[in-house]
């Protein structure tokens, strides 16, 4: 088992507030690893913190050490552009830029300068959209503007345009709370086929769907790491009572 | 810790509201059936027979209350391991009740001439058994791992006893061919005994299960 992301005692504050306490947490490659915990427990602070979302926060400060392919990414000569064409990044409400569908799938390619030829571009997009399982709906319509189309395929999208950069990680903040119930089972389904390429880190409120879909499961609390583990054993008999009582409903 | 919502926190209450009345049933049938055996008192049989009807129908509350909880609520953790293994108990209690039918249907109809002896054999038997229910019962409420599996080792003893009866019966059998109707309603006594000792023994290893997430030696 390879890991794809290593962190070690990682902790985060916004001003003096501490948000994150003294986490370390690795995430294999080629699995699904679902961050789940109430509100305000830290799970979105710290799925930030692995391709530096939270430098944007003035008053954020990280401490501790988070490596991909053992490069420190906050201590090495990287840049935040390189870092995020590594780890692409899907949100909770789909965020289709205002264009074709066509370029906001290649609108990362050609930030990374991956090619100038447009056949080379076709073919990037089409991969991508086929990788996203939207070719089929759109490929008859990939001029008409990306907001278009629906919540569901917005967000098919947006996986589209992150994995158009061939990145090693996705990372998914809650990709599901703004669909339906057949859209999100059409995600789901991808999510577990894109397995095979990427690494997967899913913040999720859905304790139903960090069973559904992920291979290891981490309870947050408090900007604690209460517990990590294998999914099927979280769910059905983790080890910690405060992990036990939060899925079952007893607080949160 | 309660679940935060109420109402679910009164469905599970439920559940084990009703497992804890069908455990104290099936003892008092266990009681009452075996006081059968010794005083051949029909009238104290059909109580034991009766009461059979309460078991089956809080068999088929608590099996509908899980149903509707899989489908509203998708338990996990605790709640499911006690789902779960609450559909597999409440089936053996009511196998449990049947048994315990059965030798009251056989116990009041044994010929007051069988010698006490084998008798007291199927009291001593019975006794043995009634402890192990008692026990288990308790035990499914307490929810206490080694008690569990020490139970569940006592099944050796009861097969034993049995064992013992059946060729006791059956020598008395040979030199009493009047008596052939009445031995075997007495093999089919002990035989009830030690089946409920086996349903004993499957709940012990459902509360192994619902205690470690696994069962025993799996």
């Amino acid at each position: 088992m390879v890991n794809a992301i290593t962190t070690e005692n990682v902790n985060v504050f916004y001003g003096d507030k501490q948000a994150i306490n003294n986490i370390s947490l690795n995430f294999l490659k080629n699995k699904v690893t679902a961050l789940i915990g109430p509100s305000g427990c830290g799970k979105s602070t710290f799925l930030r913190c692995l391709n530096r979302m939270n430098d944007v926060i003035e008053i954020c400060r990280v401490e501790g050490k988070i490596s991909i392919n053992d490069q420190d990414i906050y201590k090495d000569q990287i840049e935040v552009e390189q870092l995020r064409e590594k780890v692409g990044m899907v949100f909770q409400k789909p965020n289709p830029f205002p264009k074709s569908i066509y370029d906001n799938v290649a609108y990362g390619p050609r930030i990374h300068g991956f090619t100038d030829k447009k056949n080379e571009m076709d073919e990037i997009v089409a991969t991508a959209l086929k990788k996203a399982g939207l070719f089929e709906e759109v490929k008859n319509r990939l001029d008409d503007l990306g907001t278009s189309l629906s919540g569901g395929q917005q967000q098919r999208l947006c996986i589209a345009r992150a994995i158009a950069v061939k990145p090693e990680v996705i990372l998914m903040d809650e990709p599901c709370s703004a669909l339906d119930p057949i859209a999100t089972s059409i995600i789901e389904e991808l999510i577990t086929e894109l397995k095979e390429s990427y690494t997967i880190i899913i913040v999720t409120h859905s304790m139903q769907q960090a069973a559904r879909v992920s291979d290891k499961t981490a309870f947050f609390h408090l900007g604690n790491l209460i517990e990590e583990g294998d999914t099927t054993k979280i769910f059905t008999k983790p080890d910690n009572q405060k992990t036990n009582d939060y899925i079952t409903g007893r607080f949160g | 810790m309660q679940h935060t919502d109420k109402n679910y926190e009164n469905q599970i209450n439920l559940i084990n509201e009703n497992l804890v009345k069908m455990g104290s049933i099936l003892e008092q049938q266990f009681s009452d059936a075996l006081k059968v055996v010794a005083s051949r008192d029909q009238n104290l049989a059909n109580k034991v027979i009766e009461k059979d009807d309460l078991i089956n129908q809080l068999n088929h509350d608590i099996s509908d209350l899980v149903f509707q909880i899989i489908a509203m609520r998708q338990p996990m953790a605790d709640d499911l391991r006690f789902l779960f293994c609450s559909i597999k108990i409440i089936r053996d209690l009511e196998r449990i009740g049947d048994h315990l039918t059965t030798v009251a249907k056989k116990g009041y109809r044994v010929s007051t001439n069988i010698p006490d002896q084998l008798i007291e054999k199927l009291e001593v038997l019975g006794g043995k058994a009634s402890v192990m229910t008692h026990d288990a019962l308790n035990c499914l409420f307490e929810r206490k791992l080694a008690q569990a599996d020490q139970i569940a080792e006592r099944d050796n003893i009861i097969d034993t006893l049995h064992g013992n009866f059946i060729k006791d019966v059956l020598s008395y059998m040979k030199g009493h061919d009047d008596f052939i109707p009445d031995s075997l309603a007495l093999i089919q006594i002990s035989k009830g005994i030690e089946r409920i000792g086996d349903y004993v023994t499957n709940i012990m290893e459902e509360v192994h299960f619902l205690i470690e997430g696994k069962y025993n030696n799996s």
